[in-house]
């Protein structure tokens, strides 16, 4: 399918959704490794709305993500229920010929973290992130998961980080301590609840007068620990440079607990948030292996996969920096 | 190692610096230079490990084979043997100790690979 075959389908589902309305500034956008993301506007009698078409990657899939449907179905869930995300107009049908996906409203705000971080717009509503991020997750956690989605537990989730990771053959002893201090130090089962699975600094958007405007990515959405949204927020490839801020690189981590325990009503478990950080740290480190891997034809890999698969030496030590008595992490 | 003149640390840095100054401003394309800076970037580790790679490779058969009580100079065959100890529960008493005694030598693989990563200029302190 090329772009112009694209834009001629887009127009045609869009119109058959929302009447006769005309595409204007269509343009597809980078970002979303697994996705492949439009932005365009409706102009019509309401004046003009921009909104996103996200698709499934027809060529290469890399993550396990959700169908888009059922994608779309928790992404408007969060939407009614409060979350900030975007509102979802439709979902595609095999029809539209344009694969798995769907169109919703597009959000204003920033989602590239170096610049959250680091830009001086950003500098009012930066310390209150951490705790918006908790409220968030508190209203995220409350919300009734599909049935249709798995429930994944710790254990479920370490037996797959393993079989990833020894897919490849490359042993690397502290992947190996990593996985048995997990399997060995698994919290006990909290409450099974709606879990993002993704839910980190890169999947929010951030306006300079609101803060956190929109969650992203909700593909990774399960039935779990919601102590694992927390853990994996905290990784320090998350914090992008900003170490000495746990969560996202904006804030600390008591912040997000107390305004989580403010909006749930359950105290936050910290143990458990710690195990599902470590857990993140791996997850991370087996992306990154699997990302050269999987891109390696006849011993080849293009420079962007090569320079990630050279990132599994950083989660390494972060790893071992979590798991050694007395190091501060 | 044999120091032909240039060495392979000039060579690369040749290349390094043709990269950034003239053909990075040449480029139309933002994503085209992004590219451009991942591969500077993986020079400087290509650079890296040829200067330290040796030794810490070095360092590590000699941590690796302290722990296991072995005596064996294929790093490889010594990394899946510490792996299925771990494995098998050989240090399941003190995995903290053994995080500790792992630590220093993945410290030096990540200089080669990122030695401004934020945890190290941490542990660096």
């Amino acid at each position: 399918m090329d772009n112009n075959q694209i834009l001629q389908r887009l127009t045609a589902v869009v119109e058959k959704h929302l009447g006769a309305v005309t595409i204007d500034n269509a343009r597809p956008l980078t970002g979303g490794a697994a996705s492949s993301t439009w932005k365009f506007d409706v102009v019509g009698g309401d004046g003009r709305r921009s909104l996103i078409l996200r698709c499934a990657e027809t060529e290469e899939q890399i993550s396990t993500g959700l169908q888009k449907s059922l994608e779309a179905q928790v992404q408007q869930a969060a939407f009614v229920g409060g979350v900030p995300a975007a509102e979802v107009l439709f979902t595609l049908a095999p029809s539209d010929q344009l694969g798995d996906g769907y169109v919703m409203d597009c959000l204003a705000g920033e989602s590239i973290p170096r610049k959250i971080l680091r830009n001086k717009e950003f500098d009012c509503v930066r310390p209150n992130l951490a705790a918006q991020c908790g409220s968030i997750l508190a209203r995220i956690h409350a919300l009734t998961p599909p049935k249709e989605l798995s429930v994944l537990t710790a254990a479920e989730q370490i037996r797959r980080q393993a079989a990833d990771y020894r897919q490849y053959n490359q042993p690397l002893p502290v992947f190996e301590l990593a996985l048995r201090w997990l399997e060995r130090n698994q919290p006990k089962q909290n409450n099974l609840t709606l879990v993002h699975g993704d839910f980190r600094n890169g999947n929010l958007l951030v306006t300079p007068e609101q803060g956190i405007n929109g969650v992203l990515d909700w593909e990774l959405a399960h039935q779990g620990d919601p102590m694992e949204d927390l853990g994996w927020l905290c990784v320090n490839s998350w914090r992008f440079g900003n170490r000495h801020l746990p969560v996202g690189g904006f804030g600390s981590r008591e912040a997000l607990f107390a305004a989580y325990e403010q909006a749930a009503g359950i105290k936050v478990d910290s143990k458990a948030v710690h195990f599902w950080e470590v857990f993140g740290v791996l997850k991370w480190g087996v992306i990154c292996l699997f990302m050269c891997k999987a891109d390696m034809k006849n011993d080849i890999c293009s420079v962007e996969r090569a320079a990630i698969g050279r990132r599994v030496s950083e989660t390494e030590v972060d790893l071992l920096t979590l798991l050694a008595a007395g190091v501060e992490s | 190692m044999i120091e032909e003149i240039p060495t392979v640390g000039q060579l690369l840095k040749s290349v390094a610096t043709l990269l950034s100054n003239e053909i990075s401003p040449a480029l139309a394309q933002q994503d085209l230079q992004f590219k451009v800076r991942i591969a500077v970037n993986v020079l400087a580790i290509i650079e890296r490990e040829w200067q330290q790679g040796p030794q810490v490779a070095e360092e590590e058969v000699a941590m690796v084979n302290a722990l296991l009580g072995t005596d064996n100079h294929d790093l490889k065959a010594l990394r899946a043997e510490l792996a299925e100890a771990i494995m098998n529960g050989q240090y399941d008493d003190d995995l903290s100790a053994l995080a500790t005694r792992l630590l220093p030598n993945a410290c030096s693989r990540l200089s080669i690979d990122n030695p401004l990563y934020s945890t190290l200029l941490e542990l660096q302190k």
